[in-house]
């Protein structure tokens, strides 16, 4: 689905233009990254500020393109311009602020943006809308405003927009960081249920562990580098070297790791309190309570 | 929360809503025109009796108007006294050493603040019953036959929704940054002119730059759903003029013959 | 012990938005609280609980529809030229602050609050260099844009521009939202390094994040619907009310959670646990009792 051979990138602020404000978010450099996601995989794309998960996702939906080495979607080149519509129809974009995002000011007109732009005909956009807004379940806020609904309701109309334009992968870019915990699990479950449901490759990028630990495969960038790549079992467990990354490990991980350290012999593979509670270690110590 | 109603949707489902975008619009600007050349109250009184009829039908609270007018309030009262201090006129009202107000500046006042307060509320009706989504179709639509000249009719109408759309955040925004000024001890309220000016600096920069962020993420926003201009585009709802609109289109017109008619012989 | 005036006291204080229209909404219900002198209390609840509405009562930027807002005992409504002197003593920090940033250099952004409570040049370098020097940003970024500085940077910049009001109590909205671990770790080490110094600095911290209440704050306010449905220890709050945060959607700490339900299995995990290293302490100690290692 993805594939990517060497790529780097490096920002170079266009002198002519009178761009006086500069978006470091976006600016951070890309040195040497190579991956390769099958379709149906869930990414969850770590790192801090800066290290250049933004800019990988910007580079995925050819918002920007490679200064060196190759990005290919569904095989497509994305330095090619001739591909980049094709690639941004496969490949959807969710973003950070919800409100910086909705077009419209009607949700259905919104959802309705992408397939409009890519000239779908009338009966099969209306069938789109529908059929995306009632998988998130906003159906019935069709005629609402978005200004008058909830962050993690905006969110969900965002995924539905880029729904509507049959992609194959979605990538999200910290889609929960402004939202409260209601709005987070709402936007977390929509994405899981696409990924389970419709086989839709997921890439999330997210400040969260605990959104990471549930996807099947964990990213970790640094310094415009891809420093880790595993499943979140093989990942956490290096929480020393998350640690030294600025990044965390779930609390119970990180309790998990610490036991181990003091010689308690739980198992190394604990990402959520259920495998806590049923790691076969703390079931003597409750067998023994 | 929100006191600017300008520029604002209020979505429904009345007559007005549902009306073709076309016909509003260009309803809008003949209504706009006509006023121009009302000279008398009757007109006015017309025109006021035109525009309640069509809230009325549209369901949408005659309170979103009155306060779509409080936002612009200053803007009335400065073109009212220009007009005062500055029309021509004989009949002497009051004077103090430079300062005469004449009857017919006084007149001239009162008819630019009326033809204001309709002009705004008229096109307010536009923007409260249809979307912008809509509207841009519209104008896009009647902006057509000037794309033989080169004029970029779908980019101009894209950026007038959008900025209209625009309006709401922004003024969320310059509220919750003056709020944020007032939590450190900016004080918007005293002092005069210019320190009133310099006080707004505080807010005028934040102000901007979170508006060049909402450009710059709306940008990558659309382009990332292969927004690239107005080419092959097609529509949810594909603008359609029905039996109805044809009907609606006579009966705006009608009313606009009329209030001018009011308006200019009356 | 009985009489004594609360520093921050609300009464009966509602506020609506709109009221009188159609779409009007009771953003605060009858609320009623009070804060002493020195205490670090947290207030947590979603987006449209009322928590931000609350906050801004508190400097006078909302006024009630009804009821009173007393700082030491007196309405801070009561009379218009005490406003300022109000919003001196209250400092508000809203959510991402760094939007507000405006000055040419960081030290000019910072020195805008002290300047305009009319303090002398030479105190306001003080305060400046004080307040930097709490959110941990050194010298070499006095003369810097505001604009270069890194998200996290940003946002400590803008907090030392209300701490350089010396304010009596500090009010913090959200204020990790959206940063790193590094950016939050940093920004929340700064706010319990104010508590440790000679003199306690009282602070409001709203968040929805339960990690940053479990590790900052001793007392905490849970708001639903405009209304303050508990107050109490934060520890006791996420040991004893587990059900009640999760009937409105707030989980509790992972570790807390997680102690609870080891509890619950007759696993004698001592309450008040919220982070992993006590936790560990605790199990650990259990293991060895029990001759399991």
């Amino acid at each position: 689905m993805i594939v990517s051979k060497n790529l780097c990138f490096t920002y170079t602020k266009p002198e002519e233009t009178s761009e006086s404000i500069s978006f470091e978010k976006y600016s951070a450099a890309l040195t040497d990254i190579n991956i390769n996601i099958k379709q149906g995989e869930f990414i969850a794309i770590l790192g801090r500020n800066g290290s250049g998960k933004s800019t990988l996702a910007r580079q995925l939906n050819a918002l920007l393109t490679p200064t060196e080495g190759t990005l290919w979607v569904k095989g497509l080149d994305t330095a090619d311009s001739d591909n980049t519509w094709r690639v941004r129809q496969s490949l959807g974009m969710v973003f950070q602020n919800p409100d910086n995002q909705l077009i419209a000011s009607i949700v259905e007109d919104d959802v309705a943006f992408g397939p409009e732009n890519l000239g779908i005909p009338t009966e099969e956009i209306r069938r789109r809308v529908d059929d995306t807004l009632r998988t998130v379940g906003m159906r019935e806020y069709a005629l609402d405003a978005p200004q008058f609904l909830s962050g993690g309701q905006k969110q969900r109309i965002a995924i539905a927009g880029v729904l509507a334009m049959k992609p194959d992968c979605i990538v999200l870019d910290e889609p929960t960081a402004m939202l409260d915990p209601s709005g987070r699990r709402e936007v977390l479950e929509t994405v899981k249920a696409l990924n389970r449901g419709s086989g839709i490759t997921i890439i999330l990028i997210t400040h969260y562990m605990e959104e990471a630990a549930t996807a099947s495969r964990v990213l970790v960038m640094d310094g415009g580098k891809l420093v880790m790549d595993g499943t979140p079992k093989e990942i956490f467990r290096r929480a020393d070297e998350m640690k030294a990354l600025g990044l965390d490990v779930p609390p119970v991980t990180a309790l998990a790791n610490r036991l181990i350290e003091m010689g308690v012999p739980v198992s190394d593979s604990i990402l959520t309190v259920e495998d806590f509670l049923n790691d076969g270690f703390i079931q003597t110590l409750m067998a023994g309570a | 929360m929100k006191r600017i109603t300008i520029g604002q949707f209020y979505p429904g489902d009345s007559v007005i809503h549902k009306l073709d975008a076309r016909v509003k619009l260009l309803g809008t600007l003949l209504f706009i025109t006509a006023l121009f050349f009302v000279g008398n109250f009757s007109g006015y009184i017309a025109g006021a009796v035109f525009i309640v009829a069509l809230v009325q039908m549209s369901r949408v609270p005659f309170k979103l108007l009155i306060k779509g007018l409080r936002s612009v309030i200053f803007i009335l009262l400065f073109a009212a006294f220009l007009n005062i201090f500055l029309t021509p006129g004989e009949d002497v009202v009051f004077s103090f050493s430079f300062i005469r107000v004449t009857r017919e500046g006084l007149s001239m006042a009162g008819r630019m603040a009326t033809r204001l307060v309709l002009l705004i509320t008229g096109s307010s009706v536009l923007t409260l019953t249809t979307s912008p989504i809509r509207l841009t179709d519209a104008i896009e639509y009647l902006l057509m036959p000037l794309k033989i000249f080169k004029v970029p009719a779908h980019e101009i109408a894209m950026m007038m929704t959008i900025a209209m759309s625009s309006i709401a955040m922004l003024m969320d925004e310059t509220e919750k940054i003056m709020k944020a000024q007032a939590a450190r001890g900016a004080d918007f309220e005293t002092g005069g002119l210019i320190k009133k000016a310099k006080s707004l600096i505080p807010v005028m920069v934040p102000l901007f730059y979170s508006a060049f962020r909402r450009a710059d993420e709306m940008a990558a926003a659309m382009e990332s759903r292969c927004y690239r201009g107005g080419e092959n585009r097609t529509r949810l709802k594909p603008m359609k003029m029905t039996g109805n609109d044809y009907i609606a289109a006579v009966i705006l017109a009608g009313s606009v013959i009329l209030i001018l008619m009011v308006g200019i012989l009356i | 012990m009985t009489n004594i005036t609360p520093f921050i006291e609300t009464r009966a204080l509602t506020h609506i938005y709109n009221e009188g229209a159609s779409f009007e909404k009771t953003a605060l219900d009858n609320i009623n609280l009070k804060i002493e002198y020195g205490e670090c209390v947290g207030i947590i609840g979603h987006t449209g609980s009322g928590k931000s509405t609350l906050i801004q009562h508190l400097n006078a930027l909302l006024k009630p529809t009804s009821g009173q807002v007393l700082v030491d005992g007196l309405d801070i409504n009561a009379d218009k030229k005490a406003l300022k002197k109000i919003r001196e003593r209250i400092g508000l920090v809203f959510q991402y602050p760094e939007h507000q940033l405006f000055d040419l250099t960081v030290y000019k952004d910072v020195s805008f609050g002290p300047l305009n409570m009319g303090i002398s040049k030479e105190e306001t370098d003080v305060r400046v260099r004080e307040s930097l020097r709490q959110v941990g940003l050194s010298e070499e970024f006095y003369e810097k844009s505001p604009f270069e500085l890194s998200g996290g940077q940003k946002r400590r910049a803008a907090i030392a521009g209300v701490l350089a009001m010396r304010p009596e109590l500090l009010i913090l909205d959200e204020p990790t939202a959206g940063l790193d671990r590094r950016g939050r770790d940093e920004i929340l080490n700064h706010i319990k390094a104010l508590r440790d110094e000679k003199n306690r600095q009282t602070i409001i911290l709203v968040t929805h994040s339960m990690e940053d209440i479990a590790r900052v704050t001793s007392r905490l306010m849970v708001m639903s619907h405009g209304k303050i449905v508990c107050d109490g220890v934060s520890a006791e709050v996420f040991d004893r009310k587990a059900e009640l945060l999760e009937s409105i959607g707030l989980a509790v700490p992972q570790i807390a959670e997680l102690a609870r339900r080891l509890r619950e299995k007759g696993v004698g995990i001592p309450e008040g646990v919220m982070t992993s290293g006590p936790a560990a302490e605790a199990l650990f100690k259990l293991a060895n009792e029990k001759g399991l290692i």
